[in-house]
């Protein structure tokens, strides 16, 4: 009986002891439950983990415990929590020297309790993973006192059962805070964006607005003069008028009827200006020429005011520039007319100067008159607003001008800057390219700058002319164009091949040594810019310059693409020729140089005869175009006439087929009628004469 | 004789036990009042088991980084509740010694059941399963029924095996055919007689098609995927023509990613060569210290 009652006894002992250890153990997960629940951020890891030691000290009684996590990027396991704080260098040599000895590894790889014997000292060590299913989170490290062999097995299974709810916990509010700081970032993202939209919004809107306002504005301006028309009219036609009244009447008519003819013209202009459908035509303008013309319309203006006109040149100034000489003329117009029509009393200038440094030419139009308020500044170059709206009425104005001369400007290559003092003045500033300028060309002073025809003057007189040396080929189906340019390269000295298209002209050009290439860019067969193109992929070497009676930006940039060095525009200036010759021609040795029989001026005149000759036979082509409104071809022969008629001195009549050509190019079919008579006109003027125009 | 899965386990059970060193181990581990200490006391009873244990311990199986050296310290490292199914396993391969060669290939078939033991052990622990010698049990047991069939119905597995080279099917989909029941529910059926646990019962069960059950849980989805893994490595063979099917929903349950397969593949291999080594060379220890 003894031995029982003992062993009873002290299973008795046992089971207490047991159930106390359950009842902490409980109170323990109890009080766990609370940290599990921790899944906001309102307490930080260190936090929880020092509470969770709390708790396990009072259940295990581990002298030292540790709570390792791992860095997310450099896979390295940190002490976050120890117990007793002043141990912890010791805590940390016993981590280490577990690591160091593989059971750290070993306790990684297991999902239970890794009982094992301290390194640094007599004791026990419990080291027991801290992950989830997903992932590895740390390490729990616990020294007792009591010996490895005497671990209780399943008190180590309740704390894989609690470290396994704080490693999801850790999940959690991992997982929460992530979710948080998405959730700010999405917000932050639609904030930005909604702002970007709504400022794209406010945009388009405005755009909007304007283009309401503008045809708001502009059906009222041309409804208004279109009222007064019809009044007028209507007055006129009920008969009770007197003659002084009928004067009166008529003189209204005329005047808002041309007024609103202007206003629809500069709607016309910038409607086409917004879809771009403006091409210039750039070409060589002496700008004594321009300026002189100008001056004469501008003086007539200024004068009924009583006002003075002045054009101050300051020197030097290029005697050509490449420009748009209409459209030039247009802004150049806009801004005088303004000038005079604002100005009561004084002057009005157009002050001419080239600015070296950006190399632009610049038209300051001054003014002594009424000026502009700052404020209004930049509203003038807005459509239909004027300074102040009273001015429209005083003034009189479309209230457009400015705002078309603003985007010529810009399409010349410039800008328009204003600078004005109310009741003192004002000045525009026109500035605009005028193309690549040699230094040379420049004009000291009046008397260099005014020469008329010096162009001509200059190289008229073959003797002056270097001679050249050297062959070139000449490629143009035109054979007015080849018989004129073969004549001048002869003039010089010169060896000339022709050829009658592009395909003629590669293969010459692959066969023969040629120092240059004169290629018409319109050719049947192969035109100048395939062959160009051929012959610059084939490594071709010897520069080739396109002729062309297109000159329009977009036209030349196509030639410089193709790969031509420079370009002649048709109908041909000599001097330009005699240049682009001299660059790539060498001169001439004595021994070379070749007296030609005849005198120039005579062989020259034989041309221009047989050119006079030829014109009939043109015309009839002309003729049976027309009749057969074959526009193509209508379209074709004009543009030949364009280039060629120029170059024998038939400048009008080169215009004036210019003029034809632009009109069918822009489909306006309708208006060629007219165009066809003026150009029928200059025709008679050239063959009734048989002299130059 | 009309066989069903469940007599033919009965004639089994009767005759084949489990040693008795297995039930005294479980009621010991059960009881909280017991040390490490003594369970190792009651292993060091049994030379054969003990010398096998420690060899295990120490082995690329176990991959512990310091030499083990007694038992109590080995009943540490391994746990007390694991112990028990190592010991289990060991049982088991003692058992079945006595079928001839000419119907099966004893090594083969134990090699087979070993590299799924393996790789179900691997599963589970990147599973983080707490307990994961219970997988290699499981693992190790789940062809059970096939060594029982091949035992008692030595006719009918002639048949059978014809079957399986006639028409190239799975091993069985042929016993079905043939007796109206395969090897899983055969031993599912053994273990239950045997007393084992449930979740070891029902993954040796389903471990041909472990969608069958309402709720697949791990274990046999575990044991499912390890046996699809140990045939397709080519270790030991199942009697399979080709390599069984693998159920999609099995491996969904798992949740593992598909990367891990190539990490573990290679601990396999490792330890599948270990614990072959272990349980062959232990059997003739075993026999030569009884």
């Amino acid at each position: 009986m003894q031995p029982d009652i003992e062993k009873i006894e002290s299973r008795i002992a046992y089971l207490e002891e047991l159930k106390q250890w359950v009842f902490n153990a409980f109170e323990v997960g109890q009080n766990l439950n609370e940290v599990f629940t921790h899944v906001k951020a309102d307490k930080s890891d260190v936090e929880i983990f020092d509470e969770i030691i709390e708790q396990l000290e009072q259940l295990y009684g581990f002298s030292k415990m540790a709570f390792l996590v791992v860095d997310e990027e450099d896979n390295d396991f940190s002490l976050i929590s120890c117990q007793p704080r002043n141990k912890q260098n010791q805590i940390q040599a016993e981590v280490d020297a577990q690591i160091k000895c593989g059971n750290f590894a070993w306790a990684l790889s297991q999902t239970k309790a890794c009982v094992v014997h301290s390194v640094s000292m007599p004791t026990t060590t419990v080291l027991h993973v801290l992950s989830t299913k997903s992932r590895v989170r740390g390490m729990f490290l616990g020294v007792t006192e009591k010996k490895v062999d005497d671990v209780n097995d399943s008190m180590m299974s309740f704390l894989t059962m609690l470290l396994l709810g704080i490693a999801n916990t850790l999940e959690s509010r991992e997982l929460y805070r992530y979710v948080h700081e998405q959730n700010a970032n999405l917000e932050k993202l639609v904030a930005s964006r909604t702002k970007e939209l709504e400022e794209a919004r406010i945009e388009a809107e405005t755009a909007s607005t304007v283009k309401s306002t503008f045809l708001a504005n502009m059906s009222h301006e041309i409804r208004t003069p279109l009222t007064s028309v019809i009044g007028y009219a209507e007055w006129l036609e009920s008969g009770s008028i007197d003659n002084s009244e009928r004067q009166e009447a008529t003189g209204a008519i005329l005047r808002t009827g041309r007024h609103l003819l202007k206003i629809i013209n500069e709607i016309l202009d910038i409607s086409k200006i917004e879809s771009q459908k403006i091409d210039l035509e750039i070409m060589t303008v002496p700008l004594h020429n321009m300026l002189d013309e100008l001056g004469h319309l501008l003086s007539v203006q200024a004068q009924s005011k009583g006002l003075k006109f002045e054009v101050k040149h300051n020197f030097p100034l290029p005697r050509c520039i490449m420009t748009d000489p209409t459209r030039l003329k247009q802004i150049m117009l806009n801004l005088c007319s303004n000038a005079i029509k604002f100005t009561d009393e004084g002057e009005v200038s157009v002050d001419v100067a080239y600015e070296k440094q950006s190399g632009k030419i610049k038209f300051s139009v001054k003014d002594s008159g009424i000026g502009i308020p700052d404020e209004s500044i930049d509203s003038i170059f807005e459509s239909f607003t004027q300074a102040d709206s009273s001015t429209t009425r005083l003034y009189g104005g479309t209230g457009l001008g400015l705002n078309i001369s603003k985007r010529l400007a810009e399409m010349l290559g410039g800008t328009i800057q204003v600078s004005s003092v109310p009741g003192e003045g004002s000045c525009f500033a026109v500035t605009v390219d005028p193309g690549t300028l040699n230094e040379n060309e420049l004009a000291e002073d009046y008397e260099a700058f005014s020469i008329k025809d010096v162009t001509r003057a200059e190289t008229n007189d073959p003797s002056k002319l270097a001679s050249l040396t050297g062959k070139v080929l000449v490629a143009d189906d035109n054979s007015d164009n080849q018989r004129l340019v073969g004549f001048y390269l002869s003039k010089r000295g010169i060896k000339v091949v022709m050829a009658d298209n592009g395909q003629q002209a590669v293969e010459h050009a692959l066969v023969d040594d040629f120092n240059l290439v004169l290629m018409d860019m319109q050719m049947p067969v192969v035109d100048g810019l395939e062959a160009t193109e051929l012959l610059c992929s084939s490594g071709y070497s010897a520069p080739i310059v396109a002729l062309t009676a297109n000159a329009s930006k977009e036209d030349m940039d196509k030639c410089l693409a193709a790969g031509c060095v420079d370009f002649l525009t048709k109908p041909f200036d000599k001097r330009r020729l005699n240049q682009v010759l001299e660059q790539y021609l060498p001169l001439a040795g004595e021994e070379e140089t070749e007296q030609e029989s005849g005198t120039y001026d005579e062989e020259f005149e034989a041309l221009t005869q047989k050119f006079l000759l030829s014109l009939p036979d043109k015309k009839f082509n002309i003729e049976i175009a027309l009749a057969s409104q074959d526009w193509a071809e209508l379209k074709s022969l004009m543009h030949q006439l364009k280039g060629s008629s120029g170059g024998y001195g038939f400048s009008d009549l080169g215009s004036a087929a210019a003029k034809v050509e632009a009109l069918i190019k822009n489909q306006n079919i309708d208006d060629v009628d007219v165009m066809i008579k003026d150009f029928d006109a200059e025709y008679q003027k050239v063959v009734g004469n048989q002299k130059r125009a | 004789m009309n066989w069903t899965a469940e007599k033919l386990a009965a004639e089994v059970s009767s005759v084949c036990s489990l040693p008795t060193i297995y039930f005294r181990l479980n009621e010991l581990v059960n009881d909280i009042h017991v040390s490490n200490k003594d369970v190792g006391a009651l292993i060091s009873e049994d030379a054969g088991l003990s010398v096998r244990l420690l060899r295990m311990v120490n082995s690329a199986f176990f991959g512990f980084p310091s030499g083990i050296d007694t038992i109590t310290r080995a009943v540490t490292v391994i746990g007390t509740r694991q112990l028990s199914d190592l010991v289990l396993m060991t049982s088991v391969v003692d058992m079945f010694d006595g079928i001839p060669n000419e119907i099966a290939n004893m090594e083969l078939f134990w090699r087979h059941s070993i590299a799924t033991g393996v790789s179900a052990r691997v599963l589970a622990n990147y599973h983080r399963e707490i307990n994961v010698e219970r997988f290699f049990v499981a693992g190790l047991l789940h062809d059970i029924g096939r060594l029982v069939i091949f035992q008692k119905l030595p006719e009918e597995t002639t048949e059978i095996l014809s079957l399986l080279d006639e028409k190239e099917a799975p091993l069985h989909v042929a016993e079905k055919q043939v007796l109206g029941f395969d090897h899983a529910d055969v031993g599912r059926a053994m273990l239950e007689q045997w007393g084992l646990p449930e979740h070891l019962v029902v993954a040796v069960g389903a471990h041909h098609q472990p969608s069958v059950l309402d709720e697949i849980d791990v274990d046999s989805a575990i044991v499912h995927v390890a046996d699809v893994i140990a045939n397709a490595m080519g270790m030991g063979w199942a009697t399979e023509v080709h390599v069984p099917g693998l159920d999609e929903a099995a491996w969904q349950q798992i949740g593992l990613p598909v990367s891990i397969l190539s990490p573990a593949v290679e601990q396999i291999k490792r330890q599948y060569d270990d614990a072959v080594e272990l349980i062959f060379s232990d059997k003739a220890v075993a026999s030569s210290a009884a």
